[in-house]
């Protein structure tokens, strides 16, 4: 399987399953699709990029089972259920378990393609905020102990000489650490330097200070 | 106009001279047809009866064959039974009775109860014919047969709605695949990337699912082909009538004593009638499985019609063993049920039944001491 993002479709009805295949490949998804949960759940993992579809009504697990154990599993692909008629206050249920939508069958096809494809942005802008995290999590684990208090100080704005003053070390090694600090962290100016630390510190990147 | 011999009467006591136009009052009083025939099937003699039920006037018949009040095929084998008779002996109907059918003089057919009996006068075997226009009791039957037959198709139809959403979802699912591969080829064609094999198989999945669909619906519709429920102002006294009615033979024959009251005063209810008395039937017929264990003289079935505040109670109650308090909530879910060979339908069926028109079914109940159900509905104008 390829790590790129799919659509995931998971439904027992076959023919629901072939046409939404169809369906989804004629827009220009990739599509993996299964005819029960677990047979999903074994395939996938962290790495599954994209969204899933799954049906509510299900042999064996079913459309609410398979969410909260892909929650349990800290997998987080956006989720959009099928329904059939009369699941209202289950589909409510799956909705508030973080489901991104639920779908009564029949559906429109338009819109459940424009929910595929906001499921896919959601998980695009996810993905790639956990990858600038990370990123930014590597960067900072490049400094020593010295240059971290160094730039942590100066990302709050004091001065080289009060920086010096509070670690007791010289002006001129203050500047030292600064200098390697920022190189390290790939930022030229202060201004970036103090976006990168709150960025970090937004997400629980950041240590001391 | 011809008389039945005096030799005829045998009854004592009567001086000959009299008994002719006493027994001349006698039959012309009777509400049945009384016709005397001889061996050739010729009329002798008819009473005012036989010309008000076929129309024909006492001068009209006597001399007639009698088969002229008869419809094919009988009139065209009278004769032959009457010889096959006197040839055999062999008794088909004489002293028997049975139901047939006259004909009246404008060609109308309706049934009737025929008794013959075999005489001798003048040396001569002759048969009397006595006949009773049944149309009345055949219509009651018909209307009562049709009743049931309404009845078993609301119950049908319960069923139905119990297992709307079911098929309903059923039939989703390939209207789903219907519409995403029918979108999905359109996407194709417009995209220019249409593969030939591709749309082929897409379209042969349409068809298929469309017949799917229609399977399903043909099942939907013999399911409930009849009759959409549809209210109306109902007097809960008379359904209790009319299922007590449909109901008389079987409680005869379970020697069940009924014990009757209902409230003349009841106002009546908007409800589907053929549903309300779906659910008295339903919980007369409880009653009756349930005191089939008790011996006769302790089977008694109480129902009692009333008014209480805006609404109209009816209270079936029956002597049978009773529910524990668990039995008395569980007899209402689906596939529960305290009888042996149970389905444990009806009593859910008659809840929702009651809960769709607004109004509530409930059961009471000591073990031991029989089971009570009420039956509430709205009593609302």
């Amino acid at each position: 399987m390829s790590d790129g993002p799919r659509v995931y479709v998971v439904d027992d009805d076959d023919a629901v399953r072939r046409s939404l295949r169809l369906l989804l490949e004629s827009a220009g998804h990739l599509v993996t699709d299964y005819s029960r949960a677990d047979a999903f759940l074994d395939a996938c993992g962290e790495h599954c990029r994209g969204c899933l579809i799954s049906d509510i009504h299900m042999p064996g697990l079913n459309g609410l089972e398979l969410q909260s154990t892909l929650e349990e599993r800290g997998i987080g692909l956006p989720l959009i259920m099928l329904t059939g008629h009369g699941d209202v206050p289950a589909a409510v249920r799956s909705l508030k378990a973080g489901a991104l939508d639920f779908i009564e069958k029949p559906f429109d096809p338009q819109h459940l393609l424009a929910q595929v494809a906001r499921a896919l942005a959601l998980d695009a802008s996810r993905h790639a905020a956990r990858a600038e995290e990370a990123h930014r999590g590597a960067l900072l684990a490049r400094l020593t102990p010295r240059e971290r208090e160094v730039v942590d100080r100066v990302g709050r704005g004091h001065s080289n000489k009060v920086v010096a003053a509070d670690l007791g070390i010289s002006e001129r090694t203050v500047e030292l650490h600064r200098g390697r600090g920022m190189k390290k962290l790939e930022v030229r100016t202060v201004a970036e330097l103090v976006r990168l630390l709150d960025d970090a510190g937004a997400t629980g990147g950041a240590t001391g200070a | 106009m011809p008389t039945i011999s005096a030799d005829d009467l045998k009854a004592p006591g009567l001086r000959q001279r009299d008994a002719a136009p006493r027994l001349r009052a006698l039959l012309d009083a009777a509400v049945d047809a009384i016709i005397t025939i001889d061996q050739h099937g010729i009329i002798e003699s008819v009473n005012a009866a036989t010309e008000r039920m076929f129309g024909f006037t006492a001068a009209e018949l006597i001399g007639s064959n009698v088969k002229v009040l008869m419809p094919d095929p009988h009139r065209a084998l009278h004769d032959d039974y009457i010889q096959r008779y006197l040839m055999t002996g062999e008794r088909r109907i004489i002293g028997i009775g049975r139901e047939v059918e006259g004909r009246h003089k404008d060609g109308n057919v309706f049934p009737v109860d025929l008794a013959v009996t075999e005489f001798q006068a003048n040396g001569q075997r002759m048969f009397m014919g006595i006949i009773r226009d049944i149309s009345d009791r055949r219509a009651a039957e018909h209307a009562a047969q049709a009743r049931l037959d309404e009845l078993a198709h609301a119950g049908r139809l319960a069923d139905l709605g119990v297992t709307t959403s079911t098929i309903a979802h059923e039939v989703n699912q390939p209207l789903a695949a219907i519409v995403s591969f029918a979108h999905a080829c359109q996407r194709m064609l417009a995209g220019g990337r249409a593969d030939e094999a591709v749309l082929r198989d897409a379209l042969s999945q349409i068809a298929e699912q469309g017949e799917r669909a229609s399977a399903i619906i043909a099942r939907i519709r013999g399911m409930a082909k009849k009759r959409e429920g549809h209210t109306e102002q109902v007097s809960v006294n008379d359904a209790v009538d009319g299922v007590l009615g449909m109901l008389s033979r079987q409680l005869r024959f379970e020697h069940v004593n009924l014990d009757v009251h209902l409230d003349p005063e009841l106002p009546a209810v908007r409800a589907d009638r053929v549903q309300v008395e779906q659910v008295i039937m339903n919980l007369v017929m409880n009653a009756v499985d349930a005191m089939r264990e008790m011996t006769p003289e302790a089977r008694r079935l109480v129902i009692v019609s009333a008014r209480r505040d805006d609404a109209v109670i009816l209270t079936v109650r029956d002597t049978g063993p009773g529910l524990d308090d668990k039995q008395a909530d569980r007899v209402f879910e689906s596939f529960y049920s305290t009888k042996s060979g149970g389905m444990g339908i009806g009593l859910s069926i008659c809840r929702s039944l009651a809960e769709s028109h607004g109004g509530r079914l409930w059961a009471e109940s000591t073990p031991g001491d029989g089971a009570t159900f009420h039956f509430e509905l709205p009593a609302r104008s």
